[in-house]
């Protein structure tokens, strides 16, 4: 028997309904639609089966709100799926005992919709300060909230196929003929809900303080964090013992402005959120937006897109070499650095106009056609910046200072990136081979010739080179890709107002940091229902407290560093 | 006392050579600070400042005046008297080290018989002056740089003068320059290279420069030890930094490459400064370059580094080189 | 002991060779450029807030007044006054209201306009001390460019 199969089994004899869909259409391979109290069943066999959560989240539908968890795994191409209503009291069980990186879903999950997890150990907001714990931003209101049988999938065939629709929603004719009625919204937790309520402005570290440390605060505002992030310091001497990010300086509501503007009007925010990956961010909103409706695009436009998204990693990953250095006192490589950085920027910039927050893919296409000139620059920079690799080789790899910063520091093992979903370099330097161009291919990557560059440790040194690599690696791709380039129109209309198809669809992109996955509701409307964003930041950051328990301050640093952050993205 | 017995024109002479020694090192801080900053320019491929100026040659002044003219923050919880204090304890010894480096045969303000011993006690209270400065301030930020600053350089310090010993063996006498004559025409750096890097790599740790720069370690510690200055405490401190590179450049030209002797030039009594200023700006130039390149190393493989590889090499050298000295005189 | 001397003869070498890297970058012409004493020349597709543009036949903009820029426009940044008149067809534009401290250079304005009436400008020299300084009148910018 398969894996997968053994799998299938294994989640139906949790006695929920398990139903394997079509990838193409949903861009997973399994829905499981649990009940409330079989979640950590659910989350044990994921966990047995080497699966890596994704994320967790939620979804407020009449009559009860969903928690939704999707998992996948490095090895075996399966994206599950599950769902779970929570119960009267608005409660459900936590995984993150099994889970770890689910500690962090849920405090957002719980900050977004009022959901409490039962068991969690420190349940306080996340992303919105501790004033607004009550707000439950994401909850909709009377008149926008819609009956779970308006947001699930109706199948491709005759709508009347009752025995293609999952349990427990109803006929869909049904439910169309008659107006439904919505139920009030639900009640607040009540006491009989395990959480610890502690005041605000207390910190997670006051549980296990010590007598003989002192708190360091690596404030919102500080030269090494890469942008508004906090990290509250136990500190032992020159030793952190405990650490705990906080978040949510910088956050914006990406997701509620998903739902309260058409599709068409958030591809801009898009790239708001990782400015750095903002064309791969792009690229996963468009290509969800075109799974779902199922759209075409010319192959022109998917080589474009490849080129312009290879670029974008590459200008990405330079800059976190600079950052990098500069965060482990070295001034001089990020000049260098940034020199070739703004020969991309100058050659993006005469494609589409921007130099950092692009937004240039469109559903259906390009926005602009490339021509000779690009082409041109392209290969120019890329003959460049391969005679600068050495530079960077002598400057930086083989610096004796450098490499004993760097290695043997901070271990990221692949047990440690199942628990987490730490994707990304950081996780391919701990030997794991997964990226998603490969493993869950989108565009035309099944047709390019790359390698997926590994490391072996799995320490921060391990992934320096794995990134170092990968740029070659991107160049490569940008090189296969403008010889092949066919001719063609670079994008298919499509209406504006397009109304997407009923049900929810998802669809996950490599970008610089990790796995994004962009997962999307929909009602059958042009405007999106729930669009939940995952970023790879966040559950790479989520790691910090366990992999630095008790290093140096420095080392602390440089490991945040490796992580590549972005907290714009992370705040959301 | 001897002071008194010190007729007039060696008082006038000395009061003269104070005051030109204080405007000197002002002088070299704008120097020192102007090729700073332009050669990390041309390391990282941009200009440097241009500005203000031709080729942002007053840039540095106006730095001055600006400093001068910002408001002096002290912070409340701060010790008031001892928060005004350091900057003046790390700038005032410096000045004082002076006061016995040969800038040529006849400049000199008064040449100590333990001319070499009287530089090193300088050396050390300026540890003193980074201590105050990061615990006074109230800030942990500060705290941390102080703490490493003290580790640092009292380690440092050890093969810093075991290497200056092994020179003070072969040339017989403690006052500067008496060194600078006992080398003649072969400089001491071709009999004890060895001794020479030692010098040269403690005295980048002695002065805080990169890759030692933990204690002002700006990417993890803000500002380190002087995170709370601001106006003329915060330029007093980088006044002091600038001095005491020169001070330990200066040193190492004494006692490694010759002092004030080259080439004969005319008036070659006092144009030996010519000389000595060449030597001196060359190795200001590669402690310039050496922080440009390098990333900062960890504080416990600082440290290491001091115990385990420095620390040995200069005792073997200095046996070497007594035994030496015991065999050939 | 090998491992001793090994350690300190590779990193020496490596310390030499990047303090190489730096002394040839330091000999190497920088690669800034001395703004705003020199400025770089702006590419025409950069793209900088919108402009009505000039039709060559007309002489004037091709705007109709459909407000379809300012539905479709996600920020809420454009408001379009217009009026009927007189003896002409459909309806006059007074004044294209666009408040540039909202835009986010998404571009759906121009590639929704069914005349092609916007197009981007090239200016990124925009700094003031007012937020009115970016709310921009079209209408006004394409009479006064004349």
């Amino acid at each position: 028997m398969s894996a997968k199969d053994q799998l299938i089994k294994n989640l139906k004899a949790l006695q929920a309904t398990v139903q394997e869909v079509d990838y193409q259409r949903r861009g997973y391979h399994v829905e499981v639609l649990l009940d409330n109290d079989k979640v950590r069943d659910f989350a044990q066999v994921m966990r047995r089966h080497d699966f890596y959560l994704v994320f967790v989240g939620g979804m407020h539908s009449a009559p009860n709100i969903e928690v939704v968890y999707q998992f996948a795994s490095f090895t075996l191409p399966c994206r599950i799926m599950g769902r779970a209503p929570v119960n009267g009291d608005c409660a459900v069980d936590t995984i993150c005992d099994i889970f770890d990186g689910a500690n962090w879903h849920e405090r957002e999950t719980k900050d977004m919709f009022g959901i409490v997890f039962k068991g969690h150990p420190y349940l306080q907001p996340l992303l919105l300060a501790e004033e607004d714990a009550d707000l439950k931003p994401l909850l909709k209101s009377p008149t926008t909230l819609k009956p779970i049988e308006k947001l699930r999938c109706l199948p491709p065939a005759a709508p009347d196929d009752a025995s293609a629709q999952p349990a427990p929603a109803a006929q869909p004719a049904a439910a169309a003929a008659e107006k439904p009625v919505l139920p009030a919204l639900p009640a607040q937790p009540s006491a009989a809900a395990e959480t610890t309520q502690r005041p605000a402005g207390m910190s997670q570290l006051d549980q296990t303080k010590k007598e003989h440390t002192f708190y360091l605060n690596m404030g919102p505002q500080h030269p090494s964090t890469h942008g508004v992030l906090r990290v509250l310091l136990e500190m032992d001497g020159e030793h952190c013992l405990e650490n705990e990010p906080v978040l949510g300086y910088g956050h914006r509501m990406q997701e509620k402005m998903g739902e309260s503007r058409s599709w068409a009007a958030f591809l801009p925010n898009t790239a708001r959120m990782d400015y750095l990956s903002a064309l791969i961010y792009n690229h996963g909103y468009v290509g969800l937006i075109e799974r779902m409706a199922g759209l075409e695009v010319p192959r022109r436009a998917e080589f474009i897109r490849v080129i312009t998204d290879e670029l974008n990693r590459v200008q990405s990953h330079l800059l976190w070499l600079g950052a990098f250095l500069l965060d482990l006192g070295a001034f001089t490589p990020i000049m260098y650095t940034f020199d070739d950085r703004e020969q991309i920027l100058d050659i993006l910039e005469e494609l589409t106009g921007s130099r950092l927050t692009y937004s240039y893919h469109r559903v259906g296409g390009v926005c602009r056609d490339i021509d000779g000139r690009f082409s041109d620059a392209t290969r120019a920079f890329i003959a460049r910046l391969r005679g600068r690799f050495k530079m960077y080789d002598d400057l930086v790899t083989g610096n004796i200072i450098f490499i004993k910063r760097v290695k043997d520091v901070a271990f990221f093992p692949p047990d440690l990136a199942r628990r987490y979903g730490l994707t990304g370099p950081c996780l391919r330097g701990a030997g794991i081979p997964y990226d998603i161009r490969r493993s869950e291919p989108y565009s035309i990557y099944p047709e390019l010739d790359f390698e997926i560059p590994v490391g072996t440790s799995g320490d921060c040194l391990d992934a320096y080179l794995v990134r170092v690599r990968e740029m070659e690696q991107s160049l490569r791709i940008i090189e296969q890709c403008l010889d092949l380039l066919p001719e063609g129109p670079f994008r298919n209309k499509v209406p504006r107002r397009m109304k997407l198809p009923q049900g929810d669809c998802s669809f996950s992109v490599e970008s610089s940091r990790g796995e994004l996955a962009y997962h999307m509701t929909s009602d059958g409307t042009d405007v999106p229902y729930r669009l939940k964003i995952r970023v790879p930041s966040f559950s790479n950051l989520s790691v910090l407290p366990e992999v630095c328990r008790g290093m140096l301050l420095s080392d602390l640093a440089m490991t945040m560093g490796t992580l590549d952050l972005v907290i714009p993205e992370i705040d959301r | 006392m001897e002071m008194f017995d010190l007729l007039p024109p060696e008082l006038i002479r000395i009061v003269i050579s104070a005051v030109i020694i204080v405007a000197f090192v002002f002088l070299n801080s704008m120097v020192l600070g102007y090729a700073e900053r332009k050669l990390a320019g041309f390391f990282q491929l941009r200009p440097g400042p241009m500005e203000v100026g031709p080729f942002g040659l007053l840039q540095l002044m106006i730095d001055g005046i600006k400093l001068i003219a910002k408001q002096l923050i002290i912070p409340n919880d701060s010790g008031k008297w001892l928060f005004r204090a350091a900057p003046l304890i790390a700038f005032m010894p410096v000045v004082m080290s002076f006061i016995v480096i040969p800038f040529s045969e006849k400049l000199q303000v008064r040449d100590l018989d333990v001319g070499l011993i009287f530089l090193l006690g300088i050396m050390a209270l300026h540890v003193i002056s980074t201590l105050l400065a990061g615990w006074v301030s109230n800030n942990k930020y500060a705290l941390f740089g102080a703490i490493r600053a003290v580790a640092q350089n009292i380690a440092y310090e050890i093969p810093m003068l075991l290497s200056l010993l092994s020179v003070v063996f072969i040339s017989n006498t403690l006052s500067m320059q008496g060194i600078v004559k006992a080398q003649g025409a072969l400089w001491n750096v071709f009999v004890q290279p060895l001794a020479f890097i030692i010098y040269f790599v403690a005295g980048l740790a002695e002065t805080n420069r990169a890759p030692f720069d933990l204690p002002e370690a700006e990417s993890e510690l803000t500002a380190g030890f002087h995170t709370e200055y601001s106006g003329m405490g915060f330029s007093l401190f980088v006044l002091g930094e600038y001095t005491n590179m020169f001070f330990v450049c200066s040193i190492a030209t004494v006692v490694f490459l010759g002092g004030w002797s080259g080439p004969p030039l005319p008036f070659y009594a006092y144009s030996g400064i010519i000389w000595f200023f060449l030597k001196v700006y060359g190795l200001l130039f590669v402690m310039i370059w050496v922080r440009w390149t390098y990333p900062r190393t960890r504080f416990d493989q600082l440290l290491n580094f001091c115990w385990m590889y420095l620390i040995p090499f200069s005792l073997v050298n200095l046996l070497l080189t007594a035994v030496g000295v015991k065999l050939f005189k | 002991m090998k491992e001793y001397f090994g350690l300190l003869f590779t990193g020496a070498k490596s310390l030499l060779i990047g303090l190489g890297v730096t002394f040839r970058a330091m000999i190497t012409p920088a690669v800034t450029v001395n703004y705003p004493r020199e400025k770089i020349a702006i590419s025409p597709q950069f793209r900088g807030h919108t402009d009505l543009v000039k039709d060559a036949v007309s002489g004037t903009h091709r705007c109709i007044s459909c407000l379809m820029c300012e539905k479709d426009c996600p920020c809420g940044c454009i408001s379009i006054a217009s009026e009927t008149r007189e003896g002409v067809k459909g309806k006059v534009l007074t004044g294209y209201r666009l408040d540039f401290t909202k835009c986010s250079l998404c571009g759906i304005c121009v590639e929704v306009c069914p005349t092609a009436a916007l197009e981007y400008s090239q200016e990124y020299e925009l700094a003031g001390r007012t937020r009115e300084q970016f709310h921009y009148d079209l209408l006004k910018r394409l009479e006064a460019r004349g």
